[in-house]
Formats: structure tokens, C-alpha cells, sequence
């Protein structure tokens, strides 16, 4: 069974909400992928690291400098994300709800327009009329 | 064209109700939607079709003997997540998974494969493997020692045993367990609506006594 060690569980948890964080702010697959890729690496490094015999500790060193950095490199670029993605979301949603607005606007105008037309035409009809005595 | 003040005044309730309407229509536009909360797990046979599951159509495997299985896990959690498959041997008479209790098999471990799965995700991994050794005791009794899987070796940590070759079989289970970020380590199953589910499969197989 693989065994995350205490400061590598934390590090993961803190990244993976951070990863999770960014895309529940909008970031897309295609920006989320780079960084899951990262955390794969990362998984398949902490299985290396457990099959690593306990004497060699400079290999077992080397790799948890490598798990670290890739984790806290990915956990920046998350943060970075969720900024940017929920930036992006915002401004999607004030264009979606002002296109609402405008939207309203000019139906009102066509509505407004439309009623003159028709009003216009009732006139037009009205004194073409010729009174016919019987 | 001059509006009047009564012509605004009429227009002012249309324009009222337009607005209402395409702002539910922009709201519905951007609102999430919750989803069922779920994990799809399966096994292919060596074709990626549910059949072809052992070579020759047939579960008695000799020593040595290739099987090629394709697992893969489905993310429909609404989020990204990170999750284990984990592998583990079993014969006809230890506990599979619970799903009441949603406990894991007591049966030992031969691997475990972990990956992050964004939403909607899969991951397949093509899983390769072949029963190394086993031991028959004087009394009959058979016990694998080790199952080769994906260029390794394992070694099986528990006795997985059988009283006579000819009429017992083994089973391979397949756990789906998830990261837990509450806790921080991985979790049996998943939390949906705060109940815990679990996915297992297993795979039956026997061993022949012919070696090749």
C-alpha cells in the first residue's frame, strides 16, 4: 500500500484543493491538464520513492526535493489559475447579464417601433376610407 | 422621434418584462447544475471489449501463463480527483468488499495504481499479469507466493490458499479508493450526499496443473 509521508500528504491535499479550487473557478481541461500531468509525475514519483531500500538516502533525498518542488511549483500556478479563471468568469457572467439587458432594450425599441408602424398604417388605412351615402 | 412621456410610460412595463425574461435566461445560462456524484469503475478483456478475458477463453491459467485486462475508472464527481486502484488477490473464502459497510477486503495487496482524473475524465491503465509462483503443501493445499504484474514482482503478503488445485478458485478484486482531502490519505470508495459508496470488481481464475 502505497504510504504518502505526513509533509507529502499535506502538500498533496493543499495542492489538489488548490487544483480543485481553479477549476471550480472556471479554469478549463485544457489549462488543468499541464498541471494533473505534474501531479501524476508526482504520483508515480512517491511510488519510486517507496520502493527506494531505506540505505540509499541520497536517492530518497533527491526524490523528495523533486516531489516537493513539482508540488509546490504546481500548487503556485493553481493559485495563479483560480485568480485568473474566476477573473474570467466574472467578466463572462457581467457580459452574459449585460447582453440581457441589451437584449430587453432592443426588443423594447422593436416592440416600440413596431406599435408605431402599426398605428401609422391604421391612419393611412383610416383616411383612405371614402364614405359611400346609401 | 421625440418619445412622449406616455409612450415611455407604456413601454416600461414591456420592456420590464423582457428584461426579466432574458435575465432567467442568462441566469439558467450560467448557473451550475448539481450533478450525481459518481465513480465508474471497470475491466476489459485484452481486446478492450467485455470479453477475452483470459487467453484461450479459459480462467484455468497455467504458471506463467499472460492475461491482458484493461482497467479504467470514469470521473463524474463534478471536480478533479485523485484516486487508487488498488489490486489485491483473494480465494474463494475470504471477505470480498462490503458495500453495506463500505470496508475494504481484508485480502493482501499486489498493487495499487494511482492518478488524478479531471472531471469527466478516464484513465485505463492496461494491466498485464501472470501468476509467478505458487506452492502445493503435502497435504494438497495450494497457496500463490507471487503474481507478476506490469514487469514486477510481487510478492503476496498474506496466505491466499486453496485446499486442492482441481477444485478451488482465486479471484482477483479490484478498489476503487479516493483521496479524502478532509483527512488527507486515501479513503475506500467516496463520499456523495454524505453517504460512503464503494466500486469493487472481482475476477475469478483457477489454476491448472499443467505447466508450460
Amino acid at each position: 500500500m502505497l504510504v504518502i509521508s505526513q509533509t507529502d500528504s499535506v502538500q498533496v491535499n493543499t495542492t489538489l484543493q488548490d487544483l480543485q479550487a481553479a477549476e471550480g473557478a472556471g479554469a478549463t481541461p485544457s489549462e488543468m491538464q499541464g498541471l494533473i500531468n505534474q501531479m501524476n509525475l508526482v504520483a508515480s514519483l512517491e511510488i519510486q520513492l517507496q520502493n527506494l531500500p531505506p540505505q540509499d538516502n541520497t536517492a530518497r533525498i533527491q526524490l523528495s526535493n523533486e516531489i516537493n518542488a513539482t508540488l509546490a511549483s504546481v500548487d503556485a500556478r493553481a493559485v495563479q489559475l483560480k485568480t485568473v479563471a474566476s477573473q474570467r468568469t466574472l467578466v463572462d457572467r457581467v457580459v452574459t447579464y449585460s447582453t440581457g439587458l441589451v437584449a430587453a432594450i432592443i426588443g423594447t425599441a422593436v416592440y416600440y417601433f413596431g406599435v408605431q408602424l402599426y398605428t401609422i398604417y391604421r391612419i393611412k388605412r383610416t383616411l383612405r376610407m371614402t364614405i359611400i351615402p346609401r | 422621434m421625440r418619445l412622449k412621456r406616455r409612450s415611455v410610460r407604456g413601454l416600461l412595463p414591456v420592456f420590464v418584462t423582457l428584461l426579466i425574461l432574458f435575465e432567467i435566461m442568462a441566469y439558467t445560462s450560467t448557473v451550475t447544475r448539481t450533478q450525481d456524484q459518481f465513480f465508474q469503475l471497470y475491466v476489459l478483456g485484452s481486446t478492450g471489449f467485455a470479453d477475452n478475458y483470459f487467453p484461450k477463453n479459459s480462467s484455468s491459467l497455467r504458471l506463467g501463463e499472460t492475461v491482458k485486462w484493461n482497467v479504467g475508472v470514469v470521473n463524474d464527481m463534478g471536480s478533479l480527483q485523485y484516486v487508487s486502484i488498488r489490486v489485491k488477490l483473494g480465494n474463494a473464502t475470504i471477505n470480498p468488499p462490503n458495500d453495506t459497510l463500505a470496508t475494504a477486503s481484508p485480502s493482501p495487496l499486489i498493487a495499487e495504481f494511482d492518478q488524478f482524473i479531471l472531471n469527466n475524465g478516464t484513465w485505463q491503465i492496461p494491466l498485464v499479469w501472470q501468476v509467478a509462483n505458487y506452492t502445493t503443501s503435502s497435504g494438497g493445499q495450494v497457496t500463490i507466493r507471487s503474481i507478476a504484474m506490469d514487469n514486477m514482482t510481487y510478492s503476496i503478503q498474506g496466505p491466499v490458499t486453496c485446499e486442492s488445485i482441481t477444485t478451488c478458485n482465486f479471484r482477483m478484486i479490484f478498489e476503487l479508493w479516493t483521496w479524502n482531502v478532509e483527512t488527507a490519505a486515501f479513503q475506500i470508495g467516496w463520499i456523495s450526499a454524505n453517504q460512503r459508496q464503494i466500486a469493487w470488481l472481482q475476477l475469478w481464475f483457477a489454476l491448472s496443473t499443467y505447466s508450460p
